[in-house]
């Protein structure tokens, strides 16, 4: 160890750790499909970081609201050169709506799933670790709101939350916040998402509680904490990982539903599901040409198609490599 | 040079592994003879090859792994057949009925949703299906509608139409009969393992059973249709001792009960000493030594077989141990692959592969030690 | 001199849930009275075939198992426990006993304390795949128990670590492995490494050997008695390898079914054994060498349950010398002379 610059110390603590990433790209490398998925989601990420230069915002206004363009007619138009995918009824521009609406997913889907990540290991670790009392409550917790048909749960939670929650109110010091519509639709969407993680946690956890290596640890004195952390989180959370990524796509889709149904997001956000659900009385209007006016129905539905099957993907492919009975072959 | 009296003979075995990480050469060229009647055992260390080379006797390695050089010799009935020539058809119908293998572990060889009965009764129904329609055809209480039945299955065992109508509920009541006498033949076997109370034990799930008795019914599944040959790939290692002994002694016995030869895959050299006729020793790939057993442990001449014998351990002797390791397979040495290891390694021995030969007779090696004249 | 480790008449029994409301309906008597004592530097053997308990036995001493009832005394002097034998013997309730019991029995140890003595007792496991975690690199396996007690901190840890690896004989370029990457005996070296990074004084080796190859095993129980010699260590060697044990241990003890059933000297146990089960167990051992034949005692039937052991001496379904009382009474370990324990009836009338 003398003699050793930090540098070299520190390549030499993470050569292990990098030869396994490399096994890991390799393993991406050969299934075509984890391609595709990869190669969708690297698109989507780079439309969205390009947002602001690919759709430019107007000035003064939230660049999440979509322009009203005049002239203000009733009717979808068609892509022109003005409006590259054409406007909905109302005349929002729909190229714009689409570009900002991948941030909007995007927003929602990492915000949601990570809260719930968050929720989910804690109560899940906790539960499975314990045992006991602790997990029966915890687990009959989790069982009410599974009871729940999801979507159903979600909507009546949007709508039950208040537009105004008061953290504190202690004296002089008074903390409130205001929650938009978007808001409380992420806020009932982690509420009905933690649970699932939690399940699943837990059960790994109880798998790994029992392991040798564990009780190793405990032998040599260490801390429930310190075994936690080190020992049975960095080997139970992978099927989290996949359960995370497919839910990505998953919790995209539902808010798209709410939004369609006009729970969520306010009138003219640019938000996949929102664009549709303005579209709506326009869909198949035409008896004689269903697909007069397919641009405001099938533009945005192809983003959030794409989108959903790029996170599938990519979830089966994180599966594929991360577990370790198929890892090895 | 034919061996008139060999069961089976391997010539030249290449199996190789395409793994991730590189090709591993698991078998390089390995040439092992066993007669007729006789227990051979294959004995070796973790990663030598045993099991592989047992499981490629079946031709059943799974991938990566591929068979890429060589030939199995195996004779049925007087002729002889290249196993690794023969089509997927033949080789299931040798399988279970010509050669079976038993596992280490009895419980996971046994598949827990199913009882003994069921297990055993798979194995009859594949391969003695006539036989057994022919029991049945000897009872005088059969409708006629099962009669004709089953003097149909007798003369085509696979009918297309009987195997339809066994499927169809109400129609399949034929099945029935011999269900029955394959159920009596399980029983009976479970009595040849000395199984006591059979009637009982033939309706349990392997988790109820214990490890003696699930590997006795692991042993009735393989004999079940007197096979020439069996190979027993280290049976006994995940049993207790004692319970270990009555398996070898039930071994030694159901060999001249069924005349069976065995191929008796293991690491552990009393096990040899107290059941073997031969002993073929591997490492890292390759047979090294092949002898009678009494001459392999009285006279062992390659240095692996005597650094293993040497390292068993004995009361007041210091422990003596082999240096280094085994060597990784995906990169093997040049040459002779235990000559990093061997104390009388020359320099021959780091360039080219010794040739087995025979030193004495029966007793062959492959080291350049017994070479004779210039290599 | 005093021995190191006592232990008084244990007892460790696993419930069994079963029913609507997970009830206990039965136990698993894996240690059901156990007495004891490891003299300080000797190598003690436990031999046993699966089932008798002599792993739940390792195990409880180190408290890695809550145990039943019964008492374990590390490091005490002999004062003390004659004392507490004494007051036992009244039929004590006094307060006096309950004091001393509380300071020096392990079984009451909780908390910090526990955490205090677990810095000097220690366990090897038997398989190395699964009692290394696959997810941590070597050198943080190795250097977690420093961690953990809090003997070292930041730079001295990688020095202790590096210590200890040299001394079991791996180098600098294997801590920045996982585990594997290694072949069963170096994991199992650096599943020693990791025992005795702490320097302990107590090490219970739960098979270390059954899962490496021959050739292996052989350096590996060189070290063995190297690092003993070396370290001054007192080892608890459990194995169900016959050979290996009388190799290795200076005493040692056979379990049946959660109780010894004899104790003895190496040399004393393997040529004059006395119970029957000893000396099935004995026969049954193979030789490596084929021209030895011998009559061996085959046992018949399987090892008993441990949930429901036979009423009285738990080995007479399966003894050829069993008679009236063995259905009845269960045979105390009596001394037979030069220290030579037993637990038979027809041997010690």
């Amino acid at each position: 160890m003398k003699g050793q610059s930090r540098w070299q110390e520190f390549k030499a603590s993470i050569a292990p750790s990098m030869k396994e990433f490399k096994f890991t790209l390799s393993k991406i490398k050969k299934s075509p499909l984890s391609v595709v998925g990869v190669a969708i989601i690297v698109f989507f990420v780079g439309l969205a970081v390009l947002a602001p230069v690919i759709a430019p915002p107007i000035p003064g206004y939230d660049p999440f609201m979509m322009p009203h363009t005049k002239p203000y007619g009733p009717y979808p138009q068609l892509p022109s050169p003005d409006h590259l995918f054409g406007t909905t009824p109302g005349q929002y521009d729909i190229f714009y709506g689409c570009v900002w609406g991948t941030l909007t997913a995007f927003r929602i889907g990492v915000l949601v799933v990570a809260c719930s990540l968050v929720i989910g290991i804690t109560i899940g670790g906790l539960s499975g670790y314990y045992g006991g009392i602790v997990d029966e409550l915890m687990m009959r917790f989790t069982d009410i709101i599974f009871a729940f048909p999801g979507l159903l749960l979600a909507i009546a939670l949007v709508l039950a939350l208040p537009s105004n929650i008061t953290i504190i109110n202690v004296g002089p010091i008074k903390l409130s916040m205001g929650l938009t519509s978007l808001d409380k639709v992420l806020i009932s969407f982690i509420l009905i998402g933690w649970p699932s993680y939690a399940r699943v946690l837990r059960g790994e956890v109880m798998r790994v509680k029992n392991e040798t290596y564990v009780e190793a640890a405990k032998a040599a004195g260490s801390s429930d904490l310190r075994i936690m952390l080190k020992h049975i989180f960095p080997n139970t959370v992978y099927p989290i990982i996949i359960m995370s990524s497919l839910d990505i796509g998953g919790i995209v889709l539902s808010a798209a539903a709410l939004g369609f149904l006009g729970i969520g997001s306010p009138a003219g956000y640019s938000d996949w599901g929102r664009l549709i659900s303005l579209s709506r009385d326009y869909i198949g209007s035409n008896p004689h040409d269903l697909l007069a006016y397919w641009n405001i129905f099938v533009i945005p539905g192809l983003f959030i198609f794409f989108f959903v099957l790029g996170w599938n993907l990519l979830g089966d492919a994180f599966r594929d490599i991360l577990d370790p009975t198929l890892r090895r072959r | 040079m034919e061996e008139p009296k060999s069961l089976l003979k391997i010539n030249d075995l290449i199996l190789k592994f395409y793994t991730y990480e590189g090709v591993v050469e698991a078998l390089d060229e390995v040439r092992l003879e066993l007669r007729d009647g006789e227990t051979l055992g294959l004995v070796g260390e973790t990663g030598c090859g045993k099991s592989v080379t047992g499981l490629s006797t079946l031709v059943l390695v799974p991938p990566p792994g591929r068979i890429e050089g060589g030939k199995i010799i195996f004779k049925k009935k007087d002729k002889r057949y290249d196993l690794l020539a023969q089509r997927e058809e033949f080789l299931r119908s040798l399988r279970g009925k010509d050669v079976s293998m038993i596992f280490q572990d009895p419980r996971s060889a046994l598949n827990p949703v199913y009882t003994v009965r069921d297990q055993i009764v798979e194995v009859l129904m594949r391969h003695k299906r006539v036989p057994l329609c022919k029991k049945v055809l000897l009872r005088n209480d059969l409708s006629r509608y099962e009669r004709y039945l089953y003097t149909r299955l007798l003369t085509n065992p696979r009918s297309f139409t009987l195997r339809i109508l066994s499927k169809i509920p109400l129609a399949n009541r034929f099945r029935r009969r011999i269900n029955k006498v394959a159920r009596d033949e399980a029983i009976n076997m479970l009595k040849a393992m000395r199984i006591p109370d059979p009637e009982r034990v033939v309706e349990m799930y392997p988790h109820e059973l214990s490890g003696g008795m699930a590997q006795r019914t692991v042993i009735a599944m393989a004999l079940a249709c007197s096979p020439t040959l069996l190979i027993a790939d280290e049976p006994t290692t995940n049993l207790d001792v004692t319970v270990q002994l009555q398996i070898l002694n039930l071994i030694r016995e159901l060999k001249k009960e069924f005349g069976s030869s065995i191929l008796y895959i293991t690491h552990d050299m009393g096990v040899v000493a107290e059941l073997c006729d031969r002993v073929a020793v591997m490492y890292a790939g390759s047979v090294v030594e092949t002898a009678d057993v009494v001459e392999v442990f009285k006279n062992p001449l390659h240095p692996y077989t005597r650094g293993l014998l040497g390292s068993i351990p004995r009361v007041g002797v210091p422990f003596k141990s082999i240096e280094g390791t085994v060597p990784s397979l995906i990169n093997p040495p040049k040459g002779c692959r235990f000559n990093d290891r061997c104390p009388y390694a020359m320099y021959i021995c780091s360039q080219v592969k010794p040739k087995m030969m025979e030193v004495k007779k029966e007793h062959f090696v492959e080291c350049f030690l017994y070479s004779k004249g210039p290599s | 001199m005093n021995s190191l480790i006592e232990i008084r008449n244990l007892k460790t029994y696993y419930p069994i849930l079963g029913g609507v409301l997970k009830r206990k309906v039965a136990e698993v008597r894996a240690v059901d009275g156990v007495n004891l004592s490891i003299e300080r530097g000797e190598c003690f053997g436990l031999v046993g075939e699966s089932g008798c308990g002599k792993t739940t036995l390792g195990k409880t001493v180190l408290r890695l198992l809550k145990p039943t009832s019964g008492s374990i005394y590390f490091d005490v002097p002999n004062d003390v426990l004659e004392r507490i034998e004494a007051l036992e013997k009244k039929g004590g309730k006094s307060e006096e006993l309950r004091k001393l019991k509380k300071e020096y029995d392990l079984v009451g140890f909780r908390g910090h304390r526990l955490k205090k003595i677990r810095r000097r007792m220690q366990i090897v496991y038997q398989d190395p795949t699964t009692s290394l975690d696959p997810r941590m690199l070597v050198k943080d396996i190795v250097g977690e128990p420093l961690i953990a007690q809090k003997l070292a901190k930041g730079s001295d840890v990688g020095k202790k670590v590096l210590e200890i690896m040299d001394r079991v004989g791996l180098t600098e370029r294997h801590l920045y492995r996982y585990p594997h990457e290694f072949s069963g005996g170096q994991r199992q070296r650096i599943a020693v490494a990791r025992a005795l990074v702490i320097d302990p004084d107590f090490v219970v080796l739960d098979e270390p050997t059954s899962a490496v190859d021959v050739s292996v095993r052989a350096q590996l129980l060189n070290l063995f008695e190297d690092l003993q010699r070396e370290y001054n260590l007192t080892y608890l060697f459990i194995s169900h390898d016959l050979s290996v044990v009388e190799c290795i241990s200076d005493r040692v003890a056979v379990m049946y079914v959660g109780k010894i059933v004899e104790l003895a000297e190496t040399t004393q146990l393997y040529t004059k054994p006395m119970h029957p089960y000893t000396v099935a167990l004995l026969s049954s051992v193979p030789i490596p060498d084929p021209t030895v034949r011998r009559d061996n005692v085959v046992l018949s039937g399987d090892v008993p349950s441990p949930v429901n052991p036979p009423a009285g001496c738990r080995f007479h379904p399966r003894c050829s010398i069993a008679m009236d009382i063995c259905r009845q009474k269960e045979p105390a370990l009596v001394d037979m002379g030069n220290g030579h324990l037993v637990a038979c009836h027809a041997l010690t009338r």
